[in-house]
């Protein structure tokens, strides 16, 4: 009877403390926090955030060019650098996106004529110019210098970004600023190429070369002094050769030498002479271990154990990879023995497990069936300094010093294990003068077999107005293997063709956006 | 103050009205002598009955049956009167005249109008005095069908309930849908409700131990349940025990099953044959020393076996007085009927109630249960079936198990190399007080506390990668969520003189749960018979720990009023709290209100009072909400380690805008129904014509992506969804040895999407064009047409109708090496315009090539001939259930079906697409392929396959088939002992049945079964499921 008393006490108090409990304060109750993430309004508060927002900057980036780590087919680095040019063509087992690129039909469907990764970096750089330089009001070891590389990299990001989309779709919406409140306006229109170029790319490019820090060593993982005197450069050419403009050699010619001055990887400045190249021996270094050469400039970081596969699409891949190098620069190259470079990039043994291999990023001269591509780790190339003496050169043969232009071109040739171009030569020359157009073409070929597999070939046909000249016999050719009907069409008048398609959802999410033409 | 004046006016009238009661029923009791009157209660069958309550009418002199059904009361006078009352039974009341041995024989209440329907929050009313739509099963009903789960127990039982269940998978719930789609992406699973409790899911229920379910299937029966009941409720109320002697139920079932509907694969030789033709006419010969590829496989008989699936349960349950305990353990072990794929599950339930004095009564609840099992990789095993070769071997000349041949992965070896394996522990426990403060009073406190801990481990042997020469890959999981909820609430419920009846509740929730996930990635073991991490490299990018929390809490209030119960009227209001929101909209209202009519007690009714015993108009329109959005939604915010870069984590900004402004999804929905009781409740009918808005759609908006964000929660859209429901009981025949019982139900159902976000329509799942105006489950493909007989077949005039060449002048063009025809008629008549031909991109189609709609008459096969080609959600669905009862034995037979949906055949679109040289093809195909100019055919060239855009591999209309189906769901044929017989061997019921499940199905669909599980916006699509099985058992259920 005592215990039935006492539990009738404990059940009223147990019900008056549900009470309580449903009656207490239920706004604090509700509150909660991400038990997982942080508010952006909480967040960039100290060095180590500047740290995580850089990685996130570069791991979006890396993400667009090499793959989710996951899923094959993944990373554009290639389908947007070379997947419309001549080194690479559709393979046994290709799919649309490649298809599509191999005989110039691409359509808005095709995805890898999506913008989203890269203006989600330009949103993460956004971040970062917004909100670095008030780091230091809460954190006194974030200093000026610390904050300053973190902006110049991020400006410089920015630029790179920008300069691929005008590159690959022309005018294209402009955003400077987060998007961090769903009040704004998230649809703009696209803004032209030219006003990107001058108000964005440019000034960004500048901004970071003012911004980083001089004379340092570099870490060519990461935007450095060298890699944004570099951008600079790259983004001039285009604009010279995109806009005959020839007064943006000069500026071209500016950066290169800006460039020459930066230090490397190895503590060096790069220079401009063949002492600074990595020799022919240890070539292959600046694709497997790019940090220890001296050429190095700035390559993209990809850690097996962590990122997972590098499924790039023209190199080993899990299976059936759609993309082989095109069956002409196989045949051809391979002739030339004396070129060192051909064994240390492609598989030049033939079929379906051979010639589709790019092996340039890895230490392999054939393909093995046992590696993985899960297993091996991948560093492609954004720039170096071998791309850099032949886009020197190009700059050089259009500013009339041939001679010169000439003579960068040949530390390239030399260091492949051939002999030097003599300027009589009817490759370069006519009449024994050296030849401003052949020298160009011979420039461009240097630069395709030199840096194959590094995603330039497209933009170098672009940017030179090569493409009709070069692709319209390889796409006459692919439509005649594939149809069995000789085709005269090749690359075809439109220039608009030149651009890509704006991928389809892109337009559906925002409806100011119109879409290039001739595509629908 | 005439108020107070009234109301001190009544409490004396009433304290008056009271002594007066008092006197008249004290005095003459006094005059009386005590006697003892004894006796049995017994069913019409002749079979005790437990717990039946026995009482002085009158008075609060009562007890309730033993477990022999035996009672025994002291009276006072012979004049009283002895009622005896069961739920579910008619109520008798026999006059004690002088007996001291009343033996009573209770019959079955045909009428379902008495029983107690529970609507929520300790409120519960008659059937006959709702005013919402609310249908219910009883575990009557369940009793007869020995389900497994409770999806199996619901389906085909309820109007406006679509049930759908998981083939033959074993550890497979299935789904359930409550009067359509009314979310496109914010969940739309009912919110489940246990015995006052708020659940996610009743996975961990037992069918057998639930006493009763009720699903409240319009806004104002569900509007209690307030922001989550958008979806439906589903109130589960298990079972407890009555006061008595210890009752002992014990049941074993054991069943084997088959696959129900077996597939034509291609034998060996069928495929040579195909191949043959397939390459140009030469024969493929067979390699006859290869051990490899000399085989002839049908891989279902290798892959699928005979199933066993047995089920131990056993209940005890009984009470003394003021205290009752029912305590259920149920143990199933299932070994499906594809290789390794098993199940076992232990599930128990301990209730206790006590009544710790006059006022208060404490209830306690326990649940726990545990289950384990083999997950089949249904894509690698089930469905590889049909992308192997059937020459190829399924072990290696040493007799281990093949990993892939021919590309094509081993069906056997990987349902019985890989694992998956679940161990899934839930432990559920509630504690309920209900406090009497006064006579009309009663405060009720809840708390419940719930732990759910899941396991996975995963494992694939190096053994299966392609070639043998990878790495075994595994996984281990640990996800675990703790959930608690407290509530009070007061309930009031009052008579004010005979005819006006009030009862209301108000109260409060709260509740919180949080969600922490551990998984470990492994790679590389360095034994495979360890797959835990010590013995792997860890795999950092499937490696990761999660969490999240959500809390919500609210305030709610609904009343009733009947007058007579004639005229009843119901207000619900409910106040919702939810962490999921910013402080702009954390909080949200739903009102809701409903109205019922008996109009057979007009007085104008008078005239049908000999058949129509009960009549009731209803009206009912209500709000309720739905949250079922990811936590955090509502603000900006960093996620981390998204990227990793040389050595650093990252921290990025989320993709997912918040959104400070998001808020509840709205439901509103408007019922009117009617139900009909005739012929003294022999016959039932109820309607429902319902409309359901959902407004304010949680919607995963796509925003443009220039902004660097891909998403944001936004409310914005419409879809509404209306329909028809029919439900019918009636009992036919009722003799005293043979009686039949059946119920039917039928609901219509139709939904459109009325408005989008932003406007923009979208693909969900491919073929499924969400569009405003559009509805909901419509699938967009290319229109099959056939194939072109002849190059020549392919012309058409410039308004695109069809022309027909002459065959007897055909030749082929040299130029183009086309076959041509010189003369073509259109409708018998000469043709002499210019002839049109179909393009597929800049390829001119030819015999042998799919003739397809050009919807654009543009003379281009492309995207814009896209037209709807069928539709996946069904227009009506039914189940209809029969009980025949005669002497001893009984029948039950349940059938289910719907009508009207189509399926796409992704499975075998899939397969003829030709992706890769290795798959053969369907039977289909074989037999009925284009192979020269004239043939008529259905499959394209099978020389071409998919080039040129014949298959179109997810859009071909040809591969949309007829949904519909009829099932014998389930089938129960029990024969009870004869309860004399039993009482003999002290046992008070004995059953032995035999059953079956799934016997019979008719339909269209030729893949293995056209009930599956799909997404509500995504309908019909069968990707490839898990087969489903026909069974036959039988079981014995004993009670002491």
């Amino acid at each position: 009877m005592l215990i039935f008393k006492g539990m009738k006490k404990i059940n009223k108090i147990a019900l008056l403390l549900v009470v309580l409990v449903s009656l207490g304060s239920c706004k604090k109750f509700l509150e909660e926090k991400p038990l997982s993430q942080v508010q952006v309004s909480d967040y960039f508060k100290s060095v180590k955030d500047i740290n995580a927002s850089l990685a996130g900057m570069y791991g979006s980036f890396q993400l667009e060019m090499i793959g989710d780590g996951v899923n094959k087919y993944g990373g554009k680095y290639h389908y947007w650098g070379e997947g419309r040019s001549d080194n690479f063509d559709e393979s046994g087992y290709t799919n649309s996106i490649m298809s599509q690129l191999a005989f110039n039909v691409l359509t808005s469907g095709n995805s890898v004529s999506n913008w989203e990764g890269l203006y989600r970096t330009i949103a993460v750089a956004n971040n970062a110019i917004k909100y670095f330089p008030e780091i230091p009001k809460y954190d006194i070891t974030a200093t000026k210098t610390i904050v300053n590389n973190g902006l110049a990299q991020a400006y410089a990001m920015r630029a790179m970004c920008y300069f691929y989309i005008i590159r690959l779709w022309g005018d294209a919406p402009m955003r400077t600023a987060p998007y961090d409140d769903l009040a704004q306006e998230p649809k703009l229109e696209r803004t032209s190429k030219d006003v990107l170029m001058d108000k964005i790319i440019i000034p960004d490019l500048l901004n970071a070369y003012e911004l980083i820090q001089k004379g340092q060593t570099a870490n060519i993982w990461n935007i450095n002094e060298g890699a944004v005197a570099a951008m600079l450069a790259d983004v001039y050419m285009w604009k010279a050769g995109t806009t005959s403009n020839n007064g943006d050699y000069a500026n071209a010619v500016t950066w290169f030498q800006k460039l020459f001055t930066a230090k490397g990887a190895t503590g060096a400045a790069y220079g401009e002479g063949a002492a600074n190249l990595e020799p022919t021996a240890t070539w292959k270094n600046l694709f497997l271990n790019p940090a220890i050469t001296k050429e190095a400039i700035w390559s993209i970081h990809w850690d097996n154990a962590n990122n997972g596969c590098a499924c790039i699409p023209v190199s080993k891949m899990k299976s059936n990879n759609p993309v082989t190098v095109d069956s002409l620069i196989h045949a051809d190259w391979k002739k030339n023995k004396l070129d060192t470079r051909v064994t240390k990039t492609i598989d030049t043994l033939t079929g379906t497990n051979h010639q589709d291999k790019l092996l340039k990023y890895y230490n392999l001269s054939s393909v093995p069936t046992s590696t993985k591509p899960e297993d091996l780790s991948v560093y492609l190339v954004m720039y170096r300094l071998g791309d850099m003496f032949l886009l020197y050169a190009e700059a050089l043969n259009k500013t009339g010093n041939q001679t010169k232009a000439l003579s960068m071109l040949n530390l390239i040739h030399q260091r492949a294990g051939l002999p030097a171009i003599l300027p009589t030569d009817p490759l370069v020359s006519t009449g024994g003068v050296l030849d401003a157009v052949k020298l160009e073409d011979a420039i461009l070929k240097e630069r395709q077999y030199e840096l194959f597999g590094e995603g330039k070939r497209w933009f170098d046909l672009v940017r030179t107005n090569h493409v009709n000249k070069i692709m319209d016999p390889i796409i006459n050719r692919r439509t005649f293997y594939a149809t069995k009907i000789p085709s005269t069409l090749g690359f075809g008048s439109n220039m608009g063709r030149l651009l890509w398609p704006l991928y389809k959802t892109l337009l559906e999410d925002n409806s100011k956006l119109v879409q290039n033409q001739p595509y629908n | 103050m005439p108020w107070k004046w009234k109301h001190g006016n009544a409490l004396q009238f009433s304290a008056a009205f009271l002594m007066v009661l008092a006197m008249l029923f004290s005095i003459p009791s006094y005059a009386q002598k005590a006697i003892r009157v004894k006796g049995i209660v017994k069913d019409d069958q002749g079979a005790p009955l437990p717990g039946v309550s026995v009482r002085v009418k009158g008075t609060s002199v009562g007890t309730s049956t033993g477990k022999n059904g035996d009672y025994s009361l002291d009276i006072n006078g012979n004049a009283a009167v002895i009622t005896f009352f069961y739920i579910g039974y008619l109520t008798q009341e026999i006059p004690v005249g002088g007996k001291t041995e009343i033996n009573v024989s209770l019959k079955e209440d045909m009428s379902s109008l008495n029983e107690v329907v529970v609507t929520g929050f300790g409120q519960a009313v008659k059937k006959r005095d709702l005013t919402g739509a609310v249908a219910s099963v009883t575990d009557k009903q369940i009793k007869e069908r020995q389900p497994v789960t409770l999806f199996e127990a619901l389906q085909g039982q309820a109007a406006g309930v679509m049930v759908t269940t998981e083939g033959g998978d074993p550890s497979g719930q299935g789904t359930i849908q409550i009067r359509g789609a009314s979310s496109i992406n914010a969940g739309n699973g009912p919110l489940y409700v246990i015995d006052g409790i708020t659940s996610e899911n009743a996975d961990f229920v037992n069918p057998m131990d639930i006493a009763s379910v009720e699903i409240l299937k319009d806004a104002s029966s569900a509007a209690i349940y307030g922001a989550r009941g958008a979806n439906g409720v589903i109130i589960i109320t298990t079972k407890r025990g009555k006061e008595g002697k210890a009752s002992v139920n014990a049941s074993y079932n054991n069943i084997f099953g088959k696959l129900a509907h077996k597939l034509h694969t291609l034998s060996a030789d069928e495929l040579r044959k195909y191949r043959s033709m397939r390459s140009g006419g030469n024969g493929a010969n067979p390699d006859s020393l290869n051990p490899y590829t000399n085989a002839d496989n049908d891989f279902q008989d290798l892959l699928f076996q005979t199933s066993n699936r047995k089920v131990v349960a056993l209940t005890v349950s009984g009470g003394q007085k003021g205290s009752t305990y029912y305590a259920g353990a149920n143990y199933t072990d299932d070994k499906s009927i594809v290789l390794n794929s098993t199940l076992k599950r232990l599930q128990t339930k301990l209730n206790v109630e006590s009544k710790l004095s006059d006022k208060l009564k404490l209830s306690n609840n326990l649940a726990f249960a545990w289950q384990t099992g083999n997950e089949i990789p249904v894509g690698t095993s089930a469905k590889q079936v049909f992308e192997k070769n059937p020459w190829t071997t399924i072990y290696r000349p040493d007799g281990s198990l093949a990993g892939y041949i021919e590309s094509k992965r081993n069906p056997v070896a990987y349902a019985l190399l890989v694992s998956d394996v679940d161990n899934n522990y839930t432990v559920q426990y509630n504690t309920k007080a209900d406090y009497q403060l006064s006579k009309y009073f009663t405060l009720t406190g809840v708390f419940n506390a719930q732990l759910d801990n899941k396991t996975n481990k995963t494992f694939s042997p190096a053994s299966l990668t392609s070639g043998g020469t990878g790495d075994a890959t595994g996984s281990n999981t640990f996800n675990k969520r703790f959930y608690w909820e407290g509530q009070t609430y007061l309930n009031y419920n009052r008579t004010f003189g005979k005819d006006h009846t009030v009862t209301g509740v108000l109260g409060l929730t709260a509740d919180r749960a949080r969600n922490d996930g551990y998984t470990i990635g492994m790679k590389n073991y360095l034994s495979e018979e360890i797959n835990t991490s010590n013995a792997a490299t860890i795999d950092l990018l499937r490696t990761r720990t999660t969490a999240s929390a959500v809390a919500s809490a609210a305030a709610f209030i609904r009343g009733n009023y009947s007058y007579k119960g004639r005229y009843i009227a119901q207000v619900n209001y409910r106040r919702d709290g939810s962490s999921k929101f910013g402080d702009l909209n954390k909080w949200g209202n739903f009102y809701s209100g409903s109205a019922a009519w008996r109009f057979s007690d007009e007085k104008f009714m008078t005239f049908a009072k000999g058949f129509l015993e009960d009549a009731k108009f209803r009206v009912s329109y209500g709000q309720v909400g739905n949250d079922a959005i990811n936590p955090y939604g509502y603000f900006n915010v960093m996620e981390f380690g998204n990227y990793y870069y040389n050595g650093q984590l990252s921290a990025t900004e989320s993709l997912t805008m918040g959104n400070p402004k998001i808020k509840w999804e709205t439901v509103n929905t408007g019922n009117v129904g009617m139900d009909l009781t005739f012929f003294k409740g022999r016959l039932n009918l109820t309607a429902d014509y319902y409309k359901k808005t959902t407004s304010d759609l949680l919607y995963g908006n796509e925003i443009p992506k220039e902004t660097g964000k891909s998403k944001s929660t936004v409310n914005l859209g419409t879809i509404e969804n209306s329909g028809l429901e029919f439900a019918v009981g009636a009992t036919p025949i009722d003799k005293k040895d043979f009686t039949w019982n059946t119920t039917f139900n039928i609901s219509f159902q139709k939904g459109k999407v009325k408005e989008l976000a932003n406007h923009v329509p979208y693909l969900a799942g491919n073929i499924f064009y969400v569009y405003e105006g559009g509805k909901i489950g419509d699938m967009y493909v290319y229109k099959n047409l056939g194939v072109y007989s002849y190059d020549a077949s392919n012309a058409y005039n410039q308004q695109g109708a069809k022309l027909t060449p002459d065959l007897s002048t055909l030749y082929i063009d040299q130029a183009t090496g086309l076959g041509k025809a010189r003369r073509y008629t259109l409708n018998g008549q000469e043709y002499s315009g210019t002839v049109y031909q179909k393009k597929s991109g800049d390829y001119i189609l030819r015999g042998g090539d799919t003739e397809w709609q050009d919807t654009n008459n543009d003379g281009v096969i492309d995207e814009k001939d896209i037209v709807i080609g069928g539709n996946g959600v069904p227009k009506y669905y039914f189940g209809f259930s029969n009980t025949f009862r005669y002497k001893q034995f009984s029948l039950n037979l349940l059938f289910n079906g719907q009508v009207g949906n189509q399926i796409y055949n992704s499975v075998a679109n899939g397969q003829n697409t030709g992706s890769s040289t290795y798959s053969p093809p369907t039977y289909e195909m074989t037999q009925n392929s284009w192979w020269k100019q004239g043939d008529v055919a259905s499959y394209p060239n099978i020389l071409k396959k998919d080039d040129n855009g014949n298959i179109r591999n997810g859009y071909n209309s040809l591969y949309i088939e007829d949904g519909t189906f009829i099932r014998l769901q389930s089938a129960r044929l029990a024969y009870t002992f004869d309860p004399k017989l039993m009482s003999r061997i002290k046992m008070s019921s004995a059953t032995v049945f035999v059953y079956g499940t799934n016997l019979a199905t008719w339909t269209n669909y030729s893949w293995y079964d056209p009930e599956f599980t799909s997404n509500v916006l995504t309908p019909g699509v069968d990707g490839g499921k898990y087969p489903r099985r026909r069974e036959i058992g039988f079981g014995i259920n004993v009670n002491f």
